[in-house]
């Protein structure tokens, strides 16, 4: 017979019906068999149990005499005294069948649903529409060791008689017919009593009641010794899958319910218990002995504990472990004992070991419930042949016994059930039919008067016979008794009745032949409305059929139909089902059955996921907290990542939620961890619960860690505040923050995070000038010191550094959430190795003698906004300081000043751990095809040995200049690093025309880079003068130095300390100066008047400066010399946009002379001239004369400034420098006016021409008036002149 | 009136999401998420029939004793679902129609506007 084959695995759908429908058969024994099986600790159901399949093929006769063969045949066995279990004791049971599966995590084939449903079948009660579940035989058993056999038989006999005779009423059992077989097992001690005497018994009994109905057990042929197991015991304990079911069972019968063990044929298992390879079957048992039966439960809490999370109890617990197998060796097999023996090896065994521990805490003090001492207590005085002829009862109980008499049964209601078909039956239907009123469909509500049918009533007769075709897998004739019967119910209107035919009818189309008739679904739709009591069976089965038929949203609508209010484990089981079947909906029909599966189909993992959420939902209702935490988990992976946060939320939130109250703690914090996420839509309120949540179950982890383990653990990973790795901007070697400097006195400035030209290319000139002139010649690979790394920085090697340097870095934190977030505490978390090996902060308290780490203390994140923080860490020894992260303690803002006081206020510590990545690498082939990444080493820092650290102070460094103002800073040069000398210091300065040092200046070879100058600076000097120009433009400048050191020690290292500042310069005066040659007169020299306009910018209404004097003018050439006696300046103080015009005469000198210098006017209040030979002034010159290398024009002022505190005023002085080449010496400037002043002289012309002309016009017609124009090349270069004449007449 | 109404986005994450009521938001996004079951099959059926035209509008998606979910797929795939309540029944198939051409106007409008990148989240009032 082809079935449809379950795609999934699991129980294929007719396996699930057939196992749902299997003959039942009662046991009658006397009590002294019980003493017989007890050895074994079994009772004799028990020991019936794993043996109730037929092990051969049987064989029957159908009605029509064809020869049908019974496969897959299996008994039910059942203690008489058997009663399904009360409302309250089946959900219970209900509820542990779904809790003891174990395997919890993902499983397609849900292990705990098909243990749902088995327990779900035993639950059901006999009811008189079904009789598939009445008892077809019993077995009456008595033990050979019976005083009198007989005679116990003949009691047991008529005690049944007794039982059946009130069959059909309420509670009791229930007999197929009274017709039940009665089948007699006598059961022989072989160690305790002869074989003989129960050989003579059984002839005794098999006269009395016939040669079929006699059957002689033979069990316990190994004397019992103690405990002692004989090594021939067959290996798997065949009772292991059902005693579990026991336990639970018989704990249930401490609450006063008669209940027995031994439901439905044996099918309860509890699926993969521990499933792990030859283990498996022998560790994965439960205590049977019902005293074990409280620790049970806490026995499995502390399984699933350790499956969900590998317990760090597992090395506590495998000390005792080994103490119990010590106890245990001389009981153990061989094989058993070698298993043992390893697991307390094994510590780390995780699920196997801990599947053996209970729980310690509970105070029982057992610590063990092995699986090897259960295996001495089930069956430990059979051998194998004992087993042998257990099976031997079974199969000849089925063969000789069972089988012919269900034929039989068959024949007799076959031939009953025909001969009054086609008289009574169809006549009294038609009647029905004909005055009956309306459809059953409507019907099931309103008509309630409930039909009995007599026992032996025709229609019985008919459901009997199909429940006796189905039991027995003749389908066919069972479709058409179902088929029959249900056409009688329903023209009797009896709709419990109806129903049940409907269903059974449905399931024998199925099992018949799935594909090749349509089945008849519609029937359990009604069978379905019409009988609720029944319905969870009915839709159950339903849904397998669908399933099998790769109908899984019909199945699907079924499983969700019989959801309910009340019923929550139900819906819970029910749901997820059908989550299951959503997801499975596009699961290609397979080629053996091709019928209704709609191609196509795409997987609804949406309703799955939200049927899931249901599910998980109502399995959290009804207490099943782990299928809950399972069930939203595996609905998240649908919801995840795809923006759905609120759905997320909910999920985390519940989860979190679930995994605290089952003390999960660690779960726990994981699931509110996420919810702490960016882009959360919660609102504010909102978050600021999650946080707290958060908070507190962190609190609870680090106490649960406490007493867990007494070392403190490293911090918890944080999912606030989020740092982005790659903005992370490391400063090594920076400047130490400095006490004692008071305003007037300021610092060189370093290099900042906030500083705009940290790469530009000035610093590398600088630097590259430096290390020349320091170390002679430069690589010609130069690569200047990075001091500054970040993302656009080159960050292939390590950052270098050296010892009791300061190491800064700049943190971005941003805070996603909407409410304000307090960090305090904050510090790096580093890991340096060094010579001494390996050291971290992680785990230890903030300072150590290796490395320092500053402490920020506290910083409020506000809400959806990003805060930079900049963290320093200095290094005290050479080695590799790598920094991993950021630890703080978290808390919420927003505490309520109450709680603050009580001491409640939470926070939380915890760390933020960086990852960097380099930017991704396009060069090559390779490269360009993968995705290869730069390595990013600026996290990772090189500290190399001490170096001198210079610090440089500037007193009164000016903030503002006037244009041309000279101002002399004086500068202090210190090491600050005593313990190292200093030596070769070198400053280097990118502008020698404003800035001049008392240093003597080194002359560089090199060409390239001549605007840096550099100076020498002795050691022995404290302190030096700077000197400082305002520049010519007016606006912000900037002073750039740098300052060069080395370790004498160390070759090839250095350091270097920048200094940028910013500097505006106002405006003063503006100088121009026109020059033209005037005749020489009578010594023939060359003679210059200099023209020269002073102006004063300022504006009118500024008071800042007073009024600025001329205090000097003077004339710096090797060729002119200014004649002092015909000089006319005015004298005076030039008030805001006053202009001061002077003449000065200036003859070219005979003698070449480096400098001729001529005062000229001296203003009679300012006393000391300026003497040029003097720096300043001849460095502020000579560079300004490298550019104009000939005469230059100094004008020097003075000025009185308002001082800043309004008080005082302030003398300064100032120079302008006008210069020119004795080429162009016609030129003058001004210098708004410069160039085009200067292309008018190049050439000058006059014209000639009479003013007045006399002409008569009536003599001639045309009057020429000759005019001479006089063309003058002032230049010394040939001119070429075009002449165009205009003229304008009238 | 709509009780909700959502823009999901072509990889089916929310572009937008708005309710009347704020406090049943989460379970108009669990409605709004397997609602795209619903739209998907029906993209795959009406993709069957081959016409290359397409209905943009899918019609009634699903409906509960609660609510009733309309839903209507532009071409780039972004899915618009109007949730309405069960009980309205003012709003037939017709003014459902103008709904969802009003509402895919304003997002043509919205994806026409240079600051918005299709895809992102729509944060714009």
């Amino acid at each position: 017979m082809m079935m449809p084959i379950n795609t999934v695995g699991g129980p294929s759908a007719s396996e699930v019906i057939q196992q749902a429908f299997c003959p039942a058969i009662a046991v009658l024994s006397s009590p002294d068999v019980d003493v017989v099986c007890s050895k074994n600790r079994l009772t004799f159901v028990e020991l019936l149990q794993p043996f109730s399949r037929l092990s051969v093929e049987g064989q029957i006769r159908d009605v029509n005499q064809a020869l049908h063969s019974v496969t897959h045949f299996r008994l039910s066995v059942r203690d008489i005294s058997w009663r399904p279990a009360s409302t309250i004791l089946a959900r219970r049971l209900l509820s542990e069948a779904v809790t003891n599966a174990d395997s919890i995590e993902i499983n397609p084939h849900t292990p705990w649903y098909d243990s749902w449903r088995e327990t779900l079948w035993s639950c059901l009660e006999m009811t008189d529409h079904d009789f598939a579940r009445h008892y077809l035989a019993t077995l009456l058993v008595v033990s050979s060791s019976h005083p009198n056999p007989m005679e116990q038989f003949q009691q047991l006999n008529d005690q049944l008689t007794q039982l059946m005779s009130s069959n059909g009423t309420v509670d009791g059992p229930r007999w197929f017919n009274m017709l039940s077989l009665r089948y007699h097992v006598l059961i022989h001690d072989a160690c305790d009593g002869e074989t003989s005497k129960a050989e003579e018994l059984l002839q005794t009994m098999r006269n009395a009641y016939g040669s079929h109905g006699c059957h002689l057990l033979v069990i316990n042929s190994k004397p019992k010794k103690g405990s002692m197991v004989e090594p021939g015991l067959p290996a798997p304990d065949p009772w292991l899958r059902f005693l579990p079911r026991k336990a639970s069972k018989s704990d249930a019968s401490i609450e006063g319910e008669t209940v027995v063990d031994g439901a439905d044929a044996g099918e309860m298992e509890l699926p993969g218990k521990v499933v792990e390879g030859t283990n498996s079957q022998s560790l994965g048992s439960l205590p049977k002995m019902p005293i074990m039966d409280a620790l049970q439960e806490a026995m499995q809490e502390i399984n699933i504990n350790s499956i969900l999370a590998p317990s760090p109890s597992t090395s506590a617990l495998s000390s005792l472990t080994r103490d119990e197998s010590t106890n245990m060796k001389n009981n153990l097999s061989q094989r058993s004992a070698v298993e043992i023996k390893d697991d307390p090896l094994n510590a780390g065994l995780g699920m196997t070991t801990s599947g053996l521990s209970v729980d310690e805490a509970d105070g029982t003090g057992l610590i063990l419930a092995p699986s090897i001492v259960e295996s001495e207590l089930h069956g430990g005085c059979l051998t194998t042949e004992d087993l042998d002829r257990i099976q031997g009862l079974v199969n000849d109980f089925c063969l000789k016994s069972l089988l012919p008499h269900m034929e039989r049964q068959m024949r007799l209601l076959n031939e009953s059930a025909s001969a009054r078909k086609s008289t009574h039956r169809s006549l009294l239907s038609a009647t029905k039919r004909w005055f009956g009123s309306s459809r059953p469909g409507g019907l099931q509500t309103t008509q309630t008067v409930a039909v009995s049918y007599h026992p032996e009533s025709v229609q019985l007769q008919l459901r009997r016979l199909g429940d006796l075709a189905f039991l027995l897998g003749h389908y066919e004739l069972a479709y058409h008794s179902y088929h029959s019967a249900k056409k009688d119910f329903e023209a009797d209107q009896a709709w419990l009745h109806y129903a049940g035919a409907m269903e059974m009818a449905a399931l024998s189309v199925f099992l018949q032949n799935g594909h090749n008739r349509t089945i008849p679904f519609h029937y359990f739709d009604k069978a379905l409305t019409t009988m609720p009591y029944w319905a969870t069976r009915c839709a159950v089965l339903a849904s397998e059929c669908l399933k099998a038929t790769n109908q899984y949203s019909d199945a699907a609508l079924q499983l969700i139909r019989l959801t309910s209010e009340d019923a929550d484990l139900r819906s819970a089981v029910l749901l997820e089902q059908a989550a299951l079947c959503f997801l499975r909906s596009a699961v290609k029909p397979n080629s053996s059955s091709g019928d209704a599966a709609k191609p196509n189909m795409v997987p609804l993992i949406r309703k799955y996921a939200f049927h899931m959420i249901l599910a998980g939902h109502r399995f959290g209702k009804s207490g099943q907290k782990r299928h809950a935490s399972r069930a939203y988990q595996l609905a998240l992976q649908v919801y995840k990542g795809h923006g759905w946060s609120l759905a997320e939320d909910h999920i985390h939130y519940t989860v979190g939620r679930q995994c605290l109250n089952r003390q999960q703690i660690e779960a726990a914090c994981h699931a509110l961890g996420a919810l702490l996420k960016p882009d959360s839509l919660q609102t504010a309120a909102q978050q600021t619960a999650y946080l707290n949540e958060f908070i507190h179950v962190h609190q609870l982890l680090n106490k649960h860690r406490e007493n867990e383990i007494k070392t403190s653990t490293s911090l918890p990973v944080l999912p606030l505040p989020v740092i982005d790795s790659n903005q992370i901007r490391v400063l090594v070697d920076t400047k130490d923050p400095t006490e004692n400097i008071s305003p007037p006195v300021s610092e060189a400035s370093h290099v900042t995070f906030n500083d705009d030209e940290v790469h530009h290319a000035k610093w590398a000139n600088m630097e590259e000038k430096l290390v020349q002139s320091a170390f002679g010649t430069t690589h010609a690979m130069f690569r200047p010191t990075n001091l500054l790394f970040s993302n656009t920085t080159n960050n292939t090697a390590h950052p270098q550094t050296y010892c009791d340097d300061l190491i800064s870095l700049e943190l971005p934190l941003t805070n996603p959430l909407r409410i304000p977030v307090l960090l305090c505490d904050i510090r790096l978390v580093w890991n340096f190795s060094g010579a001494d090996g390996n050291l971290s902060n992680l785990l230890m308290t903030n300072n150590n003698p290796l490395v320092t780490t500053y402490i920020l203390p506290r910083i409020v994140l506000n809400p959806s906004s990003s805060h930079k923080v900049v963290l320093n860490v200095k290094p005290k020894a050479e080695g590799m300081l790598t920094i991993e992260g950021v630890a703080f303690d978290l808390r919420p803002v927003n505490v309520e000043p109450s709680a603050a006081v009580v001491g409640l206020v939470s926070s939380v510590s915890g760390r933020v751990m960086f990852s960097l990545q380099g930017p991704r690498l396009n060069a090559t082939q390779q490269e360009r095809h993968g995705k290869v990444y730069a390595s990013d080493k600026r996290l990772s820092i090189q500290v190399g040995p001490r170096m001198p650290k210079l610090q440089v102070l500037f007193n009164s460094l000016p903030e503002f200049l006037f244009s041309g103002e000279i101002r002399p800073v004086v500068v202090e040069l210190s090491n600050i690093c005593p313990s190292v000398p200093v030596a070769n210091i070198i400053i280097a300065s990118n502008d020698p025309l404003h800035l001049a040092f008392d240093l003597p200046r080194i002359e560089s070879k090199n060409v390239r880079n001549d605007q840096i100058a550099l100076y020498r600076w002795d050691p022995t000097q404290k302190s030096i003068k700077m000197w400082l120009k305002g520049t010519e433009n007016v606006g912000l400048t900037s002073l750039d130095l740098m300052f060069f050191s080395s370790n004498p020690a160390i070759k090839a290292r250095y350091r270097l300390l920048r200094h940028c500042s910013k500097i505006f310069v106002s405006s003063s005066l503006s100088l121009g100066a026109w020059i033209q040659r005037v005749p020489s007169g009578e010594n023939r020299t060359e003679t210059l008047a200099v023209q020269l306009q002073v102006r004063n910018l300022r504006d009118a209404d500024d008071t800042s400066l007073s009024g600025i004097a001329v205090s000097q003018v003077a004339l710096l050439s090797n060729r002119w010399h200014l004649r002092s006696d015909q000089a006319t300046i005015p004298d005076g103080v030039l008030h805001p946009q006053e202009s001061l015009i002077g003449v000065l005469l200036a003859i070219r000198g005979t003698e070449k002379r480096e400098y001729n210098e001529s005062v000229v006017l001296k203003l009679p209040s300012h006393g000391r001239a300026v003497d040029f030979q003097l720096d300043p002034y001849r460095s502020f010159v000579k560079e300004f004369q490298k550019t104009t290398p000939d005469t230059t024009l100094v004008v020097c002022w003075t000025a009185t400034q308002a001082s800043e505190d309004g008080f005082g005023t302030l003398l300064i002085e100032g120079q302008h420098y006008f210069g020119w080449n004795s080429q162009d010496i016609a030129s003058s400037s001004l210098p708004e006016t410069s160039l085009k002043s200067h292309q008018q002289q190049l050439v000058s012309y006059s014209m000639e021409y009479s003013t007045k002309v006399f002409h008569d016009f009536d003599q001639q017609k045309l009057c020429v008036i000759p005019v001479t124009l006089y063309l003058h090349n002032c230049s010394q270069q040939q001119v070429n002149v075009h002449y165009s004449a205009n003229f304008n007449t009238g | 009136m709509a009780v909700c109404i959502g823009f999901i986005g072509k990889e089916n994450s929310p572009l937008f999401l708005r309710c009347i009521n704020p406090s049943q938001e989460l379970q108009f996004h669990y409605i709004m998420h397997t609602c795209i079951d619903f739209v998907e099959e029906k993209i795959i059926q009406s993709n069957k029939s081959g016409s290359d035209v397409r209905e943009l509008y899918l019609g009634l998606l699903y409906s509960s004793e609660e609510v009733k979910a309309y839903g209507f797929v532009t071409n780039t795939k972004v899915k618009i679902v109007i949730i309405i309540d069960s009980t309205n029944s003012l709003l037939r198939d017709n003014e459902i129609r103008a709904i969802f051409r009003k509402l895919h106007n304003a997002y043509t409008e919205l994806v026409c506007n240079p600051f918005y990148t299709p895809g992102d989240p729509i944060t714009a009032k």
